[in-house]
């Protein structure tokens, strides 16, 4: 699709701030009243499927439920967008959304068609739509039967009488571009106050309506992996937060879940195989995700579009596995942490005990089954060999190469799988550190693809280390947001995370030791995530192994208390990179200002839905935000 | 509330996939609702700011209302399609279809947690505590006696105290560390505690007496006494945090009885600022954040009520001044808020000092009344303003002052404390420079604008003067202007710590609020556009640095003895309820300690900032507890293994 239109972006109706904003679209001046009894109709292929055959198509049928929902909320709810006159009537009349979908069972997976097209017609009066119109009279409920309510009614009936009926077209290639066309459709609707419900106190019905209609909106992400890593291990999050979260993230688009569950601090996935690992590796005995709880997050994901990758740090990072069983790790809070680790407690996996691959081919089993999508981030950031080499045994093999082929012979042998597509990440021959680290790769990585699934890793595995790996690796960038090319240039996709623009965690000041400083990363405000630019520098041909992008929110300082005010609204500013791109055809970014106008009424639109999200600017801001954010 | 829920399942039902439970929440004005929805599953949804009057649930599944803020703790529970009414008491409330919740794990031991008490876990810690070695049980059904017990205030701050001292966490996060005492609790548990309170009067200023001692013996009756109410609240406050969960053995211990405690606070003057102009605050989002200043010994709620972008205050002379400068009629103060708020605060021995901010950052007076404001919303604001919008009040327009001194005689009225905050920070002199009624005035009265200026606010610290408060001002009015403020006026410092010294030396006393260490609002980049690098704006204030600042640096005796105390700051311009108790607690509790224990103890020991995180650490669970959404301080396994976290710095780095 082209980029989308600045000029465009500069005519959206301030009363409806689209965020994504859409690739392209059109609309008009006219404004159309949603029925009382307005339906959504889904229309699977060319054949008609009355709601209740959607059973078949739970996804469809929760998100067309959801968005009735929310229109009912809209209706009910008392602050109605009164930035709208409060002149009824003037509108034709949308008794129905109709939505065709092509492929409603299409998989949740990286690349899966997200397109829509959305289209709100507006028809003048015809002598044939005339007593359609007329006929379908009862949108303004009628509760109070005394006379002036009673005329008021008829007025507004013959308003609409003198208008029309309006339709509305959903059509999608598969279910995922419903979700999304449905958020876009919620968007468009606005709430505006009726006169009943301001007379009656405790009786609020709004009138619903699309301004601006007709609109013509044909929508596609730019990126395909759009994603918030949240980091469950230093500090646990509740299930109910995950989900809140998970809601969220699909009122902007958001499609990935990285759920970055396990680290060095605390263990809490159960798994089946090996119980003792949360057993004696969670922080706390209700800090844990049972086998249900996993099942519930990746149900609740998938019917919001969102896939949930799981990551599974290793071989760094792995303390809290240590705790179930000490001997496939080591260095296990060896003292002083900086030493051997990045954060306390160190410990990494031993990549030289039999017994690890043991624990380790029975989780990624485990895993393999209980987490459906195609690929698994499997880890390898912040590797340290200080920490290796603790062992006798470990570093017996990295400093004496005749060891080593005696030492490895009591290892499992590496799966056939993959073998022939590994590749070298760097020219030249490998270091001895190296060496011992391509042994847990080949294997761990062996495990995986048994399980068919295609491994992400994070930056260090591709660029500081001279390791073989499988052509498919996907590497995630994190450190700054210049090696993406690198990477690229290695042949390998890439996630993008760089902590100069997506890392919401930094800027708290440092939390170890008696530091009174500022962070290792500087606080990243939501102008800052927003210029984030994936695709700098790279030339179009490289631009395509940008598969998208994800913020992080690592947790050492952040956990139920401020997980909202941390994430929200900046999550939303990268979410709009991730789904609209950054620049024109012309390669001109944005206008700010205009996003800022936005972002502020999608931060209000989040605290509705019960998300704490932060405030971007004063309140007053809100009302006049040219002033505000105008450039000196 | 019923004939719109009728509609909407009127409108829900024409779909027919109802697997929906709605919860519908409504203050008793019934001016506001919010409905929650769930879809197949249990959710617990978090309502602490939410003005609770009655909930209603439509579903097929009981609702349970929970006063804690997590859904932790005893319930109350609502059947299907029913109603509770009263629900101001409700924090939070789980719902929905079937629980998935984390269920503890029987089989999950939780890695180790070793928590030092070398000091004892009071924050802020007092200034003379003895311990002994044996563990008292508490009883549930403990009772307060003795005359004090009965005053008024008291006996409200007692209905607190006995679900306070009794909140507990099956599952801590940092268990107490019972090694440290004797793990056979005596026999005798403690059922009574004796108020002795000296005074019988109710007035609290700075110069209230604060003190209190605690005796809490191996058995019998403990005893609490006190100078005054306000130092027996602060004894209350102690007691609960001595009694400690003991959860293999369900139920609530003081560890290391007996205690004999005597404290008293360093610095009479123990202050947070709120700005409620920038954002919104409703009445009870103000309240919760006295509370929670009451738990850690703080004593004064500066409002900041007015400034440039909104003006909530709903005079009684000048209606029009909220009417049209606040932004909306929901987000206004009125009387009758103001003298709750009062109350509350005095209930929980915190004054409220009222700052009327002018005649800078006031343009938001001049959307009720234009001929007062100068340069109001001048397009662009740069060079008018430290941050839009624009506009000054008009000091030279007979009218400005007029308004000004009825809103004082208001205010003078609503807020009974003896001090008032005349302001006066950040005057940009180009908006009255450029203003042809200030010219012309300048012209016929042969004045500079400068000393227009001064006599325009001395002439409104002299009518504060009248109403027989002190006056505290902002730093400028001495340091940058060189006015000739009477030797009774608080100077506020906060452009730099600097200020302190300057202050004191000319013999001012002083109310410390240094924006390089104080200002809790800083280091999440600038309200306006402006792009990187500039972008992180000021610095972040750590816990650490919050607590580590020393405000005597560099000072005499004397001048140090000018220092009546201090206030942290929470500037609104990215803060509101969302997130302001995540950038208060718990770096606001640090700066807390300092101000009531001070930087040694009365043996001259310093206090350190390795012995405060130990303490620091559960506080900020036991906030969380309390329901206060505290962020935290460092990852989890830190929180339960501070000393493997908290280790001197590599020397060799």
């Amino acid at each position: 699709m082209a980029p989308v239109d600045n000029d465009a972006v500069k005519n959206l109706p301030a009363e409806q701030p689209l965020w994504p904003i859409p690739t392209s679209f059109t609309h008009g001046k006219d404004s159309v009243v949603l029925s009382s009894n307005f339906a959504i109709k889904v229309r699977i292929g060319s054949q008609q499927t009355s709601l209740t055959s959607l059973e078949n198509y739970p996804i469809i049928q929760k998100a067309v439920a959801r968005c009735m929902d929310r229109l009912a909320v809209k209706r009910n709810t008392t602050r109605p967008d009164n930035s709208l006159d409060s002149s009824v009537g003037q509108g034709s009349i949308l008794s129905e959304l109709v939505i065709t979908v092509n492929s409603p069972e299409a998989a949740l997976e990286f690349g899966a068609i997200e397109s829509y097209a959305l289209n709100v017609t507006f028809l003048p009066i015809t002598s044939s739509n005339f007593f359609a119109a007329a006929g379908n009279n009862n949108y303004v409920l009628n509760k109070r039967e005394d006379e002036h309510h009673h005329a008021e009614i008829l007025a507004r009936q013959s308003a609409i009488a003198l208008t029309g009926t309006s339709s509305a077209f959903l059509s999608t290639e598969t279910q995922w571009g419903i979700l999304h066309g449905l958020e876009t459709f919620t968007q468009l609707v606005r709430s505006r106050a009726s006169s009943s419900s301001t007379a009656a106190g405790d009786n609020i019905v709004n009138t619903l309506e699309v301004p601006n209609a007709p609109w013509s909106i044909q929508d596609a992400p730019r990126y395909s992996h759009r994603g918030l890593l949240l980091d469950t291990s230093r500090h646990y999050f509740p299930v109910a937060d995950i989900i809140r979260t998970l809601d969220a993230m699909s009122t902007v688009k958001l499609n990935v879940f990285h759920w970055h569950v396990l680290d060095q601090q605390s263990y809490p996935l159960v798994s089946k195989t090996y119980p003792d690992l949360t057993a004696k590796g969670a922080e706390r005995a209700d800090r844990i995700y049972s086998i249900d709880d996993v099942a519930s997050i990746i149900r609740f994901g998938e019917e919001r579009g969102i896939r949930v990758l799981p990551e599974f740090d290793a071989p760094g990072h792995t303390a809290s596995w240590g705790r179930a069983y000490p001997n496939i790790t080591v260095c296990v809070d060896a003292l002083p942490h900086s030493a051997y680790a990045a954060e306390p407690p160190a410990g990494q996996l031993d990549p030289l005990e039999p017994f690890t691959y043991s624990v380790l081919d029975g989780l990624v089993k485990e895993w393999a089954a209980q987490f459906p999508d195609k690929h698994v981030h499997i880890g390898g950031d912040e590797i340290n060999f200080n920490c290796w080499k603790t062992s006798q045994r470990l570093k017996e093999y990295i400093d004496k190469p005749e060891k080593r082929r005696e030492l490895e012979s009591k290892l499992p042998p590496v799966s056939p799988e993959g073998q022939n597509t590994m590749r070298q990440t760097r020219s030249g021959s490998q270091s001895d550190e190296d060496k011992l680290l391509q042994v847990y790769l080949d294997r761990a990585i062996g495990m995986y693809l048994n399980q068919k699934k295609i491994p992400i890793v994070w930056e260090e595995i591709a660029l500081e280390h001279n390791v073989q790996l499988p052509e498919s690796t996907v590497v995630q960038v994190w450190k700054n947001a210049a090696n993406a090319k690198k990477i690229i240039q290695q042949g390998r996709p890439v996630i993008l995370s760089s902590v100069e623009y997506w890392y919401l965690d930094c800027g708290s000041g440092a939390w170890l030791v008696g530091s009174q400083g500022q962070s290792w990363c500087g606080f990243t405000n939501w102008q800052r995530v927003y210029s984030y630019s994936l695709t700098e520098k790279l030339t179009p041909e490289q631009q395509k192994m940008v598969y998208g992008g994800e913020v992080c929110m690592w947790a050492e300082q952040t956990d139920s208390s401020n997980l909202d005010s941390n994430l929200w609204p900046r999550t939303a500013a990268a979410a709009e990179v991730l789904w609209s791109g950054s620049y024109d055809a012309e390669g001109k970014s944005r206008p700010l200002l205009q996003a800022a106008r936005r972002l502020s009424e999608v931060r209000e639109r989040l605290v509705e839905m019960g998300v704490r999200a932060a405030p971007i600017f004063p309140s007053w801001c809100s009302k006049h935000p040219e002033a505000c954010l105008k450039e000196r | 509330m019923h004939k719109s829920l009728v509609l909407l399942l009127a409108v829900y039902s024409s779909v027919a996939v109802a697997v929906t439970n709605n919860v519908y929440i409504c203050n008793n004005k019934k001016s506001k609702s919010q409905v929650f929805s769930a879809v197949d599953t249990r959710f617990c949804a978090c309502v602490k700011n939410t003005q609770t009057g009655f909930i209603k649930g439509v579903n097929d599944d009981d609702i349970k209302l929970i006063s804690s803020s997590d859904c932790t703790g005893s319930y109350q529970k609502l059947g299907p399609n029913s109603e509770a009414k009263n629900t101001q008491w409700v924090n939070s409330f789980s719902y929905g279809k079937s629980a998935v919740a984390a269920q503890p794990s029987q089989m999950v031991q939780g890695i180790p947690a070793v928590n030092p008490v070398n000091q004892p876990w009071i924050w802020p810690l007092p200034q003379n505590w003895e311990r002994g070695s044996n563990t008292v049980r508490v009883s549930k059904s403990i009772r307060f006696e003795g005359k004090g017990a009965r005053q008024p205030i008291v006996v409200k701050a007692i209905k607190r105290y006995q679900d306070l001292i009794f909140k507990k966490e099956d599952y801590p996060m940092i268990p107490y560390n019972w090694s440290t005492t004797d793990n056979k609790p005596s026999r005798s548990s403690l059922s009574t505690v004796v108020i002795d309170i000296k005074s019988t009067g109710d007035h609290l200023d700075m110069d209230t007496d604060e003190s209190y001692t605690l005796t809490v013996p191996v058995s019998g009756k403990a005893v609490l006494q006190a100078e005054t109410i306000y130092g027996a609240l602060h004894g209350l406050e102690t007691l609960s945090q001595l009694v400690q969960y003991y959860q293999e053995r369900r139920s609530f211990y003081i560890p290391n009885a007996p205690w004999k405690i005597s404290d008293f606070p360093k610095y009479k003057h123990r202050g947070i600022l709120l700005d409620t102009s920038r954002h919104y605050y409703a009445v009870q989002d103000i309240e919760k954040i006295i509370d929670t200043l009451s738990w850690n010994k703080l004593n004064v709620f500066h409002w900041h009520m007015l400034d440039s972008t909104s003006f909530p205050y709903v005079s009684k002379k000048y209606p029009e001044l909220a009417a049209k400068g606040a932004y909306t009629p929901r987000h206004v103060y009125t009387a009758r808020d103001i003298t709750n708020i009062v109350q509350y605060a005095k209930e929980r021995g915190v004054r409220v000092i009222p700052e009327m901010e002018a005649p800078g950052h006031s343009t938001a007076w001049g959307y009720g009344i234009p001929e007062i404001a100068s340069c109001l919303n001048t397009q662009p604001y740069f060079g008018y303003t430290i941050q839009p919008p624009a506009g000054q009040l008009n000091i030279a327009h007979p009218k400005t002052k007029e308004v000004i001194y009825s809103l004082i005689d208001e205010w003078a009225e609503l807020f009974s404390d003896s001090f008032f905050h005349a302001a006066g920070d950040e005057v940009i002199m180009k908006c009255w420079a450029e203003d042809p009624y200030i010219t012309n005035h300048l012209q016929q009265t042969n004045q500079t604008l400068i000393q227009l200026f001064e006599n325009f606010v001395l002439d409104m610290e002299d009518h504060v003067r009248q109403k027989n408060k002190t006056v505290m001002v902002w730093q400028e009015m001495l340091l940058e202007y060189n006015f000739t403020l009477p030797k009774d006026t608080v100077i506020q410092v906060w452009i730099g710590s600097e200020g302190v010294k300057e202050v004191t030396e000319k013999g001012y006393r002083t109310i410390v609020s240094a924006q390089n260490f104080w200002y809790l609002d800083l280091g999440f980049g600038r309200p306006r556009s402006n792009p990187y690098p500039e972008v992180q704006g000021a610095g972040f204030n750590h816990w650490n640095r919050v607590y580590s600042y020393d405000m005597r640096a560099n000072l005499t005796t004397a001048e140090s003895d000018l220092i009546l105390g201090a206030e942290a700051t929470m500037w609104g311009e990215l803060a509101d309820p969302n997130n302001v108790e995540d950038r208060l607690w718990p770096r606001a509790a640090a700066f807390a300690e300092r101000l009531w224990s001070g930087y040694e103890n009365p043996k001259g020991e310093a206090l350190v900032s390795a012995d405060a995180i130990l303490r620091l650490l559960p506080w900020r669970e036991h906030l969380v507890l309390r329901g206060v959404r505290a962020g935290p301080l460092n990852q989890g396994f830190c929180t339960r293994n501070p000393l493997d976290c908290f280790q001197p710095l590599n020397p060799n780095k």
